[in-house]
């Protein structure tokens, strides 16, 4: 297993690395002259040349490439347009986010799997087709509309939750957990519905299976059936799916911290963008171009502990 | 004569899809005596595998049985829940034809054959344990201590098997059920398998229903045999009288299907076995039996003895000289 | 590609192939007996046809504004009410079909178009080709969706075409990966090694064999792009990076809605509802065809 892992590390990287290219080109390729933007479109030469030069913008690419890749390995991501620095930012957004995208997970896979045990298990029967429509339902609500939904719901009309904002766990667990209820509803709905699809599927499968009818031979109750045998292999095809739908959920953040008024990591990635902030997009980006290919690195070692034939013989079957 | 261990009465099986109905086995009837070996033979899909899943009510929901099941005086297919369950790999034990798909590839064997002793006999980790190393050398995989923490596919086809013996065995069953428990493996391999059930049936004093398509295991093993065609049984005798006199065409051909030293070509049955739709009311080998008549068509041979201990369904039974 | 990819890949149920013709009565009958494709099928031609004839259909013009009406709850002359500049609410939404299906049509269209020519190369022809197709797309696949999408868009400028364009672009990674895991796949079928060993040129292996048998695949494909493209386009918009006003969108509705959530918040209610019926509908029409399509399903 350790060589299965160190190849997809290695992996990894490059394609970090690669992301960081493609941001760093991209962003060059911007149309508009990047100076004019920072020196608040200002067409002073003498200006215009000074803000040149203190942002390297004077130096040829390759070497302002390996300047930024220099200062990024070291945790400068340099300045904004607002001469804060880029990795304070992040640092300080992130976390938000990133509570938020755990609540949402746990939110979203628990209910996933345990509507995917149950729909399996009582396949054809009335509550099969109920959590298969609302996991169809689920899937197709567009996030906002949701969030928006569930804001007129519980915020204005019943007055149960806060409409928008953030308290950090820090000052008060309670409020934060109560600012952050909606949000993670709402973004864990679509992995919820997601997940369950995939559990029941991956479950209707396993049910079939040969080694299903021996279990039953040797007088294995059902529930264990079920609940041991069935369950355990299906764990594995879901653990992929959940992997695989994290990005999602990093897009879906985003629209989350608008509605809600969140100021995290997916707000900022917005206003970045629409600022046209270049150091901060390209910090932004990095960051979860790196962050994405951490979480399926994780991903694929949690996979690998639950299939027996990754982690002995490391090799695929 | 002393009560059979296993009375099956006329047992039905048919599937009901979407497709359609499909009847898989008509009105089997069959015993089973205490320490006997019972061959059950005949091809691909005459309804064998079907049979035996019946007994145990290990077949899908789409299955619908009739007849009856008895065992020690009790209807298998009336039972449910506790007593279906301790039927169930503690009475009887099943092992099935595919080891490779057989088992739970996520859980080491040393679980799977623990998993038995705890769910049927309550015995705690340390002494199902100690009960499943005593298990792999009686089915004599080679260094146990380490293969009891292995995964099944870590292990070779063979020793699935036999690890696939070994859960069977682990509560001292009555009756071992063995569906092509050889068919899937190598030739050499074959003759291990058969060694080890021969070894175990004279040890434990088990009875065994061996089900196969392939003759040569039989006469190697079986006390008894069964034969199947379409859903029907056509033949039943004792082995070396099957052997010696086969009446029923049927089984003549499979005999002829065997290599045998001297024979020049191996003798095919012309036909394919069908899969029933409908239950016809004639002899379901007529449409591939040389000795075919009128009568064959029109009315269903009754089983009859034609010689001691030698029952066969048929209207021109006998040993004759078939044209090669 | 990571197993996580590979299992991925494997959730996507590749479908199998036999002869088309009968296939194609069986598929459809298959597919007429599930109310819920059936239903999805016609709803989402619903929002196609009313899409084409907006101009016919709409009581009003999206951009008419009337001051003394404004905010209004329904009425007789207004179905769904009106909005924050007395504009007909249900016009609106009509008008803002437009964009969705355009969106989404088109965006998924541009991206099967790159994707797949793409995607059969790189499977088929491998070589040295594959690898570095293959690890570009890693790459772009290392973006969400949306991600890429807001970020093309950001690029590009805020418009319908640009944002189509940027959703295209977005997509074409995910269908290029199928494409490119199909090709692998059927160019290891029997019948296709067997038309190479009969030195049937490459072209006609092509054509005749691999996407014949990928067009199942990809026909399910298409119908879960298009609600994907059509939910994108009205993110794009909501964030303001897609349609401009006074062009109506759902998306830009449902922001505009956002301020007036308090006072009249049916006008959140009812863009949101179209986008979620939309995207519903293709989604059923999607699980209908990939089901029937299917061999190994029942029913």
């Amino acid at each position: 297993m350790g060589s299965f892992l160190l190849r997809r590390a290695g992996a990894a990287l490059i394609v970090i690395w690669l992301a960081s290219v493609v941001v760093f080109a991209g962003m060059r390729a911007l149309p508009g002259d990047p100076a004019l933007a920072l020196g608040g479109e200002s067409r002073d030469p003498a200006l215009l040349a000074e803000i040149r030069h203190k942002y390297g913008l004077d130096q040829p690419l390759p070497v302002q490439y390996a300047k930024w890749t220099w200062l990024a390995l070291h945790g400068d991501l340099g300045v904004d347009s607002r001469d804060l620095p880029v990795a304070h930012t992040i640092v300080t957004r992130l976390p938000i986010t990133l509570e938020l995208a755990f609540l949402a997970v746990l939110f979203g896979a628990t209910l996933g799997i345990v509507a995917g045990v149950i729909a399996a298990w009582r396949r054809g029967k009335a509550s099969d087709y109920a959590a298969t429509t609302v996991a169809l339902v689920g899937l197709s609500v567009p996030h906002f509309w949701f969030g928006l939904l569930l804001i007129i719901l519980f915020a204005v009309k019943l007055h149960w939750l806060p409409a928008s904002g953030y308290v950090s766990f820090g000052q008060d667990p309670v409020e934060n957990l109560r600012h952050l209820l909606l949000p993670a509803v709402v973004l864990g709905t679509g992995l919820a519905a997601i997940v369950m699809r995939q559990m029941r599927s991956a479950m209707l499968d396993s049910l079939t299976a040969d080694y299903v009818r021996t279990a039953r031979a040797k007088g294995v109750p059902e529930w264990r059936v079920v609940g041991v045998h069935a369950f355990r292999n299906s764990l594995i095809t879901v653990t992929t799916i959940i992997g695989v739908q994290l990005g999602i959920l990093i897009s879906g953040a985003v629209i989350t911290e608008q509605i809600f008024g969140i100021a995290g990591f997916g707000r900022l990635t917005i206003d970045a963008v629409n600022q046209r902030d270049y150091a901060l997009i390209q910090g932004v980006v990095l960051v979860t171009a790196a962050g994405y290919v951490v979480v399926n690195l994780c991903v694929d070692f949690a996979y690998s502990l639950l299939n027996p034939r990754i982690r002995i013989s490391g090799a695929p079957r | 004569m002393t009560q059979p261990l296993l009375d099956v009465r006329e047992l039905s099986v048919r599937f009901e899809t979407d497709h359609g109905t499909t009847h898989a086995v008509d009105r089997m009837s069959f015993t089973l005596a205490s320490g006997e070996v019972l061959g059950v033979v005949g091809e691909s899909g005459c309804g064998k595998s079907v049979t035996m899943m019946a007994l145990l009510q290990l077949l899908p929901p789409s299955a619908v049985v009739t007849g009856q099941v008895l065992f020690e005086g009790t209807d298998l297919l009336r039972v449910r829940g506790p007593q279906l369950r301790r039927a169930r790999g503690r009475e009887i034990a099943f092992i099935f034809q595919e080891p490779m798909t057989s088992l739970n590839p996520s859980f080491t064997i040393g679980r799977q054959i623990g998993e038995t002793l705890s769910v049927q006999l309550g015995l705690s980790k340390r002494v199902a344990r100690e009960r499943t190393l005593e298990l792999l050398e009686l089915v004599h995989i080679p260094a146990p201590q380490r293969r009891i923490d292995e995964y099944p596919h870590q292990l070779s086809g063979g020793m699935r098997q036999r690890v696939m013996i070994a859960i069977a065995l682990a509560c001292d069953p009555k009756i071992l059920i063995a569906d092509e428990p050889t068919t899937a493996l190598d030739v050499t391999i074959q003759a291990g398998i058969l060694d080890l059930m021969r070894e175990l049936r004279q040890r434990l004093g088990m009875a065994i229903i061996l089900v196969t398509h392939n003759l040569g295991v039989v006469a190697d093993i079986a006390d008894r045999v069964v034969v199947m065609y379409a859903g029907r049984k056509v033949e039943e005798a004792e082995v070396h009288e099957l052997f010696a006199s086969p009446q029923h065409p049927y089984t003549i051909g499979l005999l002829g299907a065997l290599p045998r030293r001297g024979a020049r070509r191996l003798q095919e049955i012309p036909g394919r076995v069908p899969s029933l739709t409908v239950l016809p009311d004639n002899c379901t080998f007529a449409p591939r039996c040389p000795r075919r008549s009128d009568q064959c068509v029109a009315r269903e041979p009754a089983l009859a003895k034609v010689r001691p201990q030698h029952l066969v369904a048929c209207f021109h039974p006998g040993v004759v000289e078939v044209a090669v | 590609m990571s197993y996580v990819e590979l299992e991925a890949e494997a959730a996507l149920a590749p479908l199998t192939v036999s002869p088309r013709a009968r296939r194609r009565r069986l598929v459809a009958r298959r597919f007429l007996r599930r109310p819920l494709a059936v239903g999805g099928l016609v709803v989402a031609s619903v929002f196609v046809l009313v899409a084409i004839l907006a101009p016919w259909v709409a009581p009003y013009h999206y951009a008419t504004t009337d001051f003394n009406a404004v905010l209004e709850h329904s009425s007789a002359s207004h179905l769904l009410g009106t909005d924050e500049l007395g504009r007909d609410v249900l016009s609106r939404i009509i008008w803002g079909a437009r964009a969705s299906i355009q969106a989404g049509v088109l965006a998924t269209a541009l991206a099967m178009a790159i994707a797949v020519p793409i995607g059969l190369v790189a499977g088929y022809y491998r070589g040295w080709i594959d690898p570095v197709i293959s690890r570009v797309t890693d790459v772009l696949l290392a973006f969400p969706f949306l991600i890429l999408a807001v970020g093309l868009a950001a690029i590009l400028g805020p418009s319908l075409l640009n944002a189509t364009l940027a959703l295209g672009i977005a997509a074409a990674p995910q269908i290029l990966r199928v494409t490119r895991g199909e090709t692998l796949a059927l160019r290891e079928e029997d019948y296709v090694r067997a038309a190479i060993a009969n030195g049937a040129s490459d072209a006609v292996i092509l054509g005749r064999h691999i996407i014949p048998n990928m067009l199942n695949t990809l026909l399910v494909l298409a119908t879960v792009t298009i609600p994907q493209a059509i939910i994108g386009e009205a993110t794009l918009s909501f964030l303001g990076l897609g349609v401009q006003p006074p062009t109506p969108s759902w998306g830009v509705m449902l922001s505009d809605a956002q301020s007036y959530l308090t006072q009249a918040p049916r006008l959140a209610v009812y863009p949101g509802l179209a986008i979620f019926l939309c995207s519903l509908s293709f989604n059923l029409l999607g699980d209908g065809l990939r089901d029937a399509l299917d061999p190994k399903t029942q029913r």
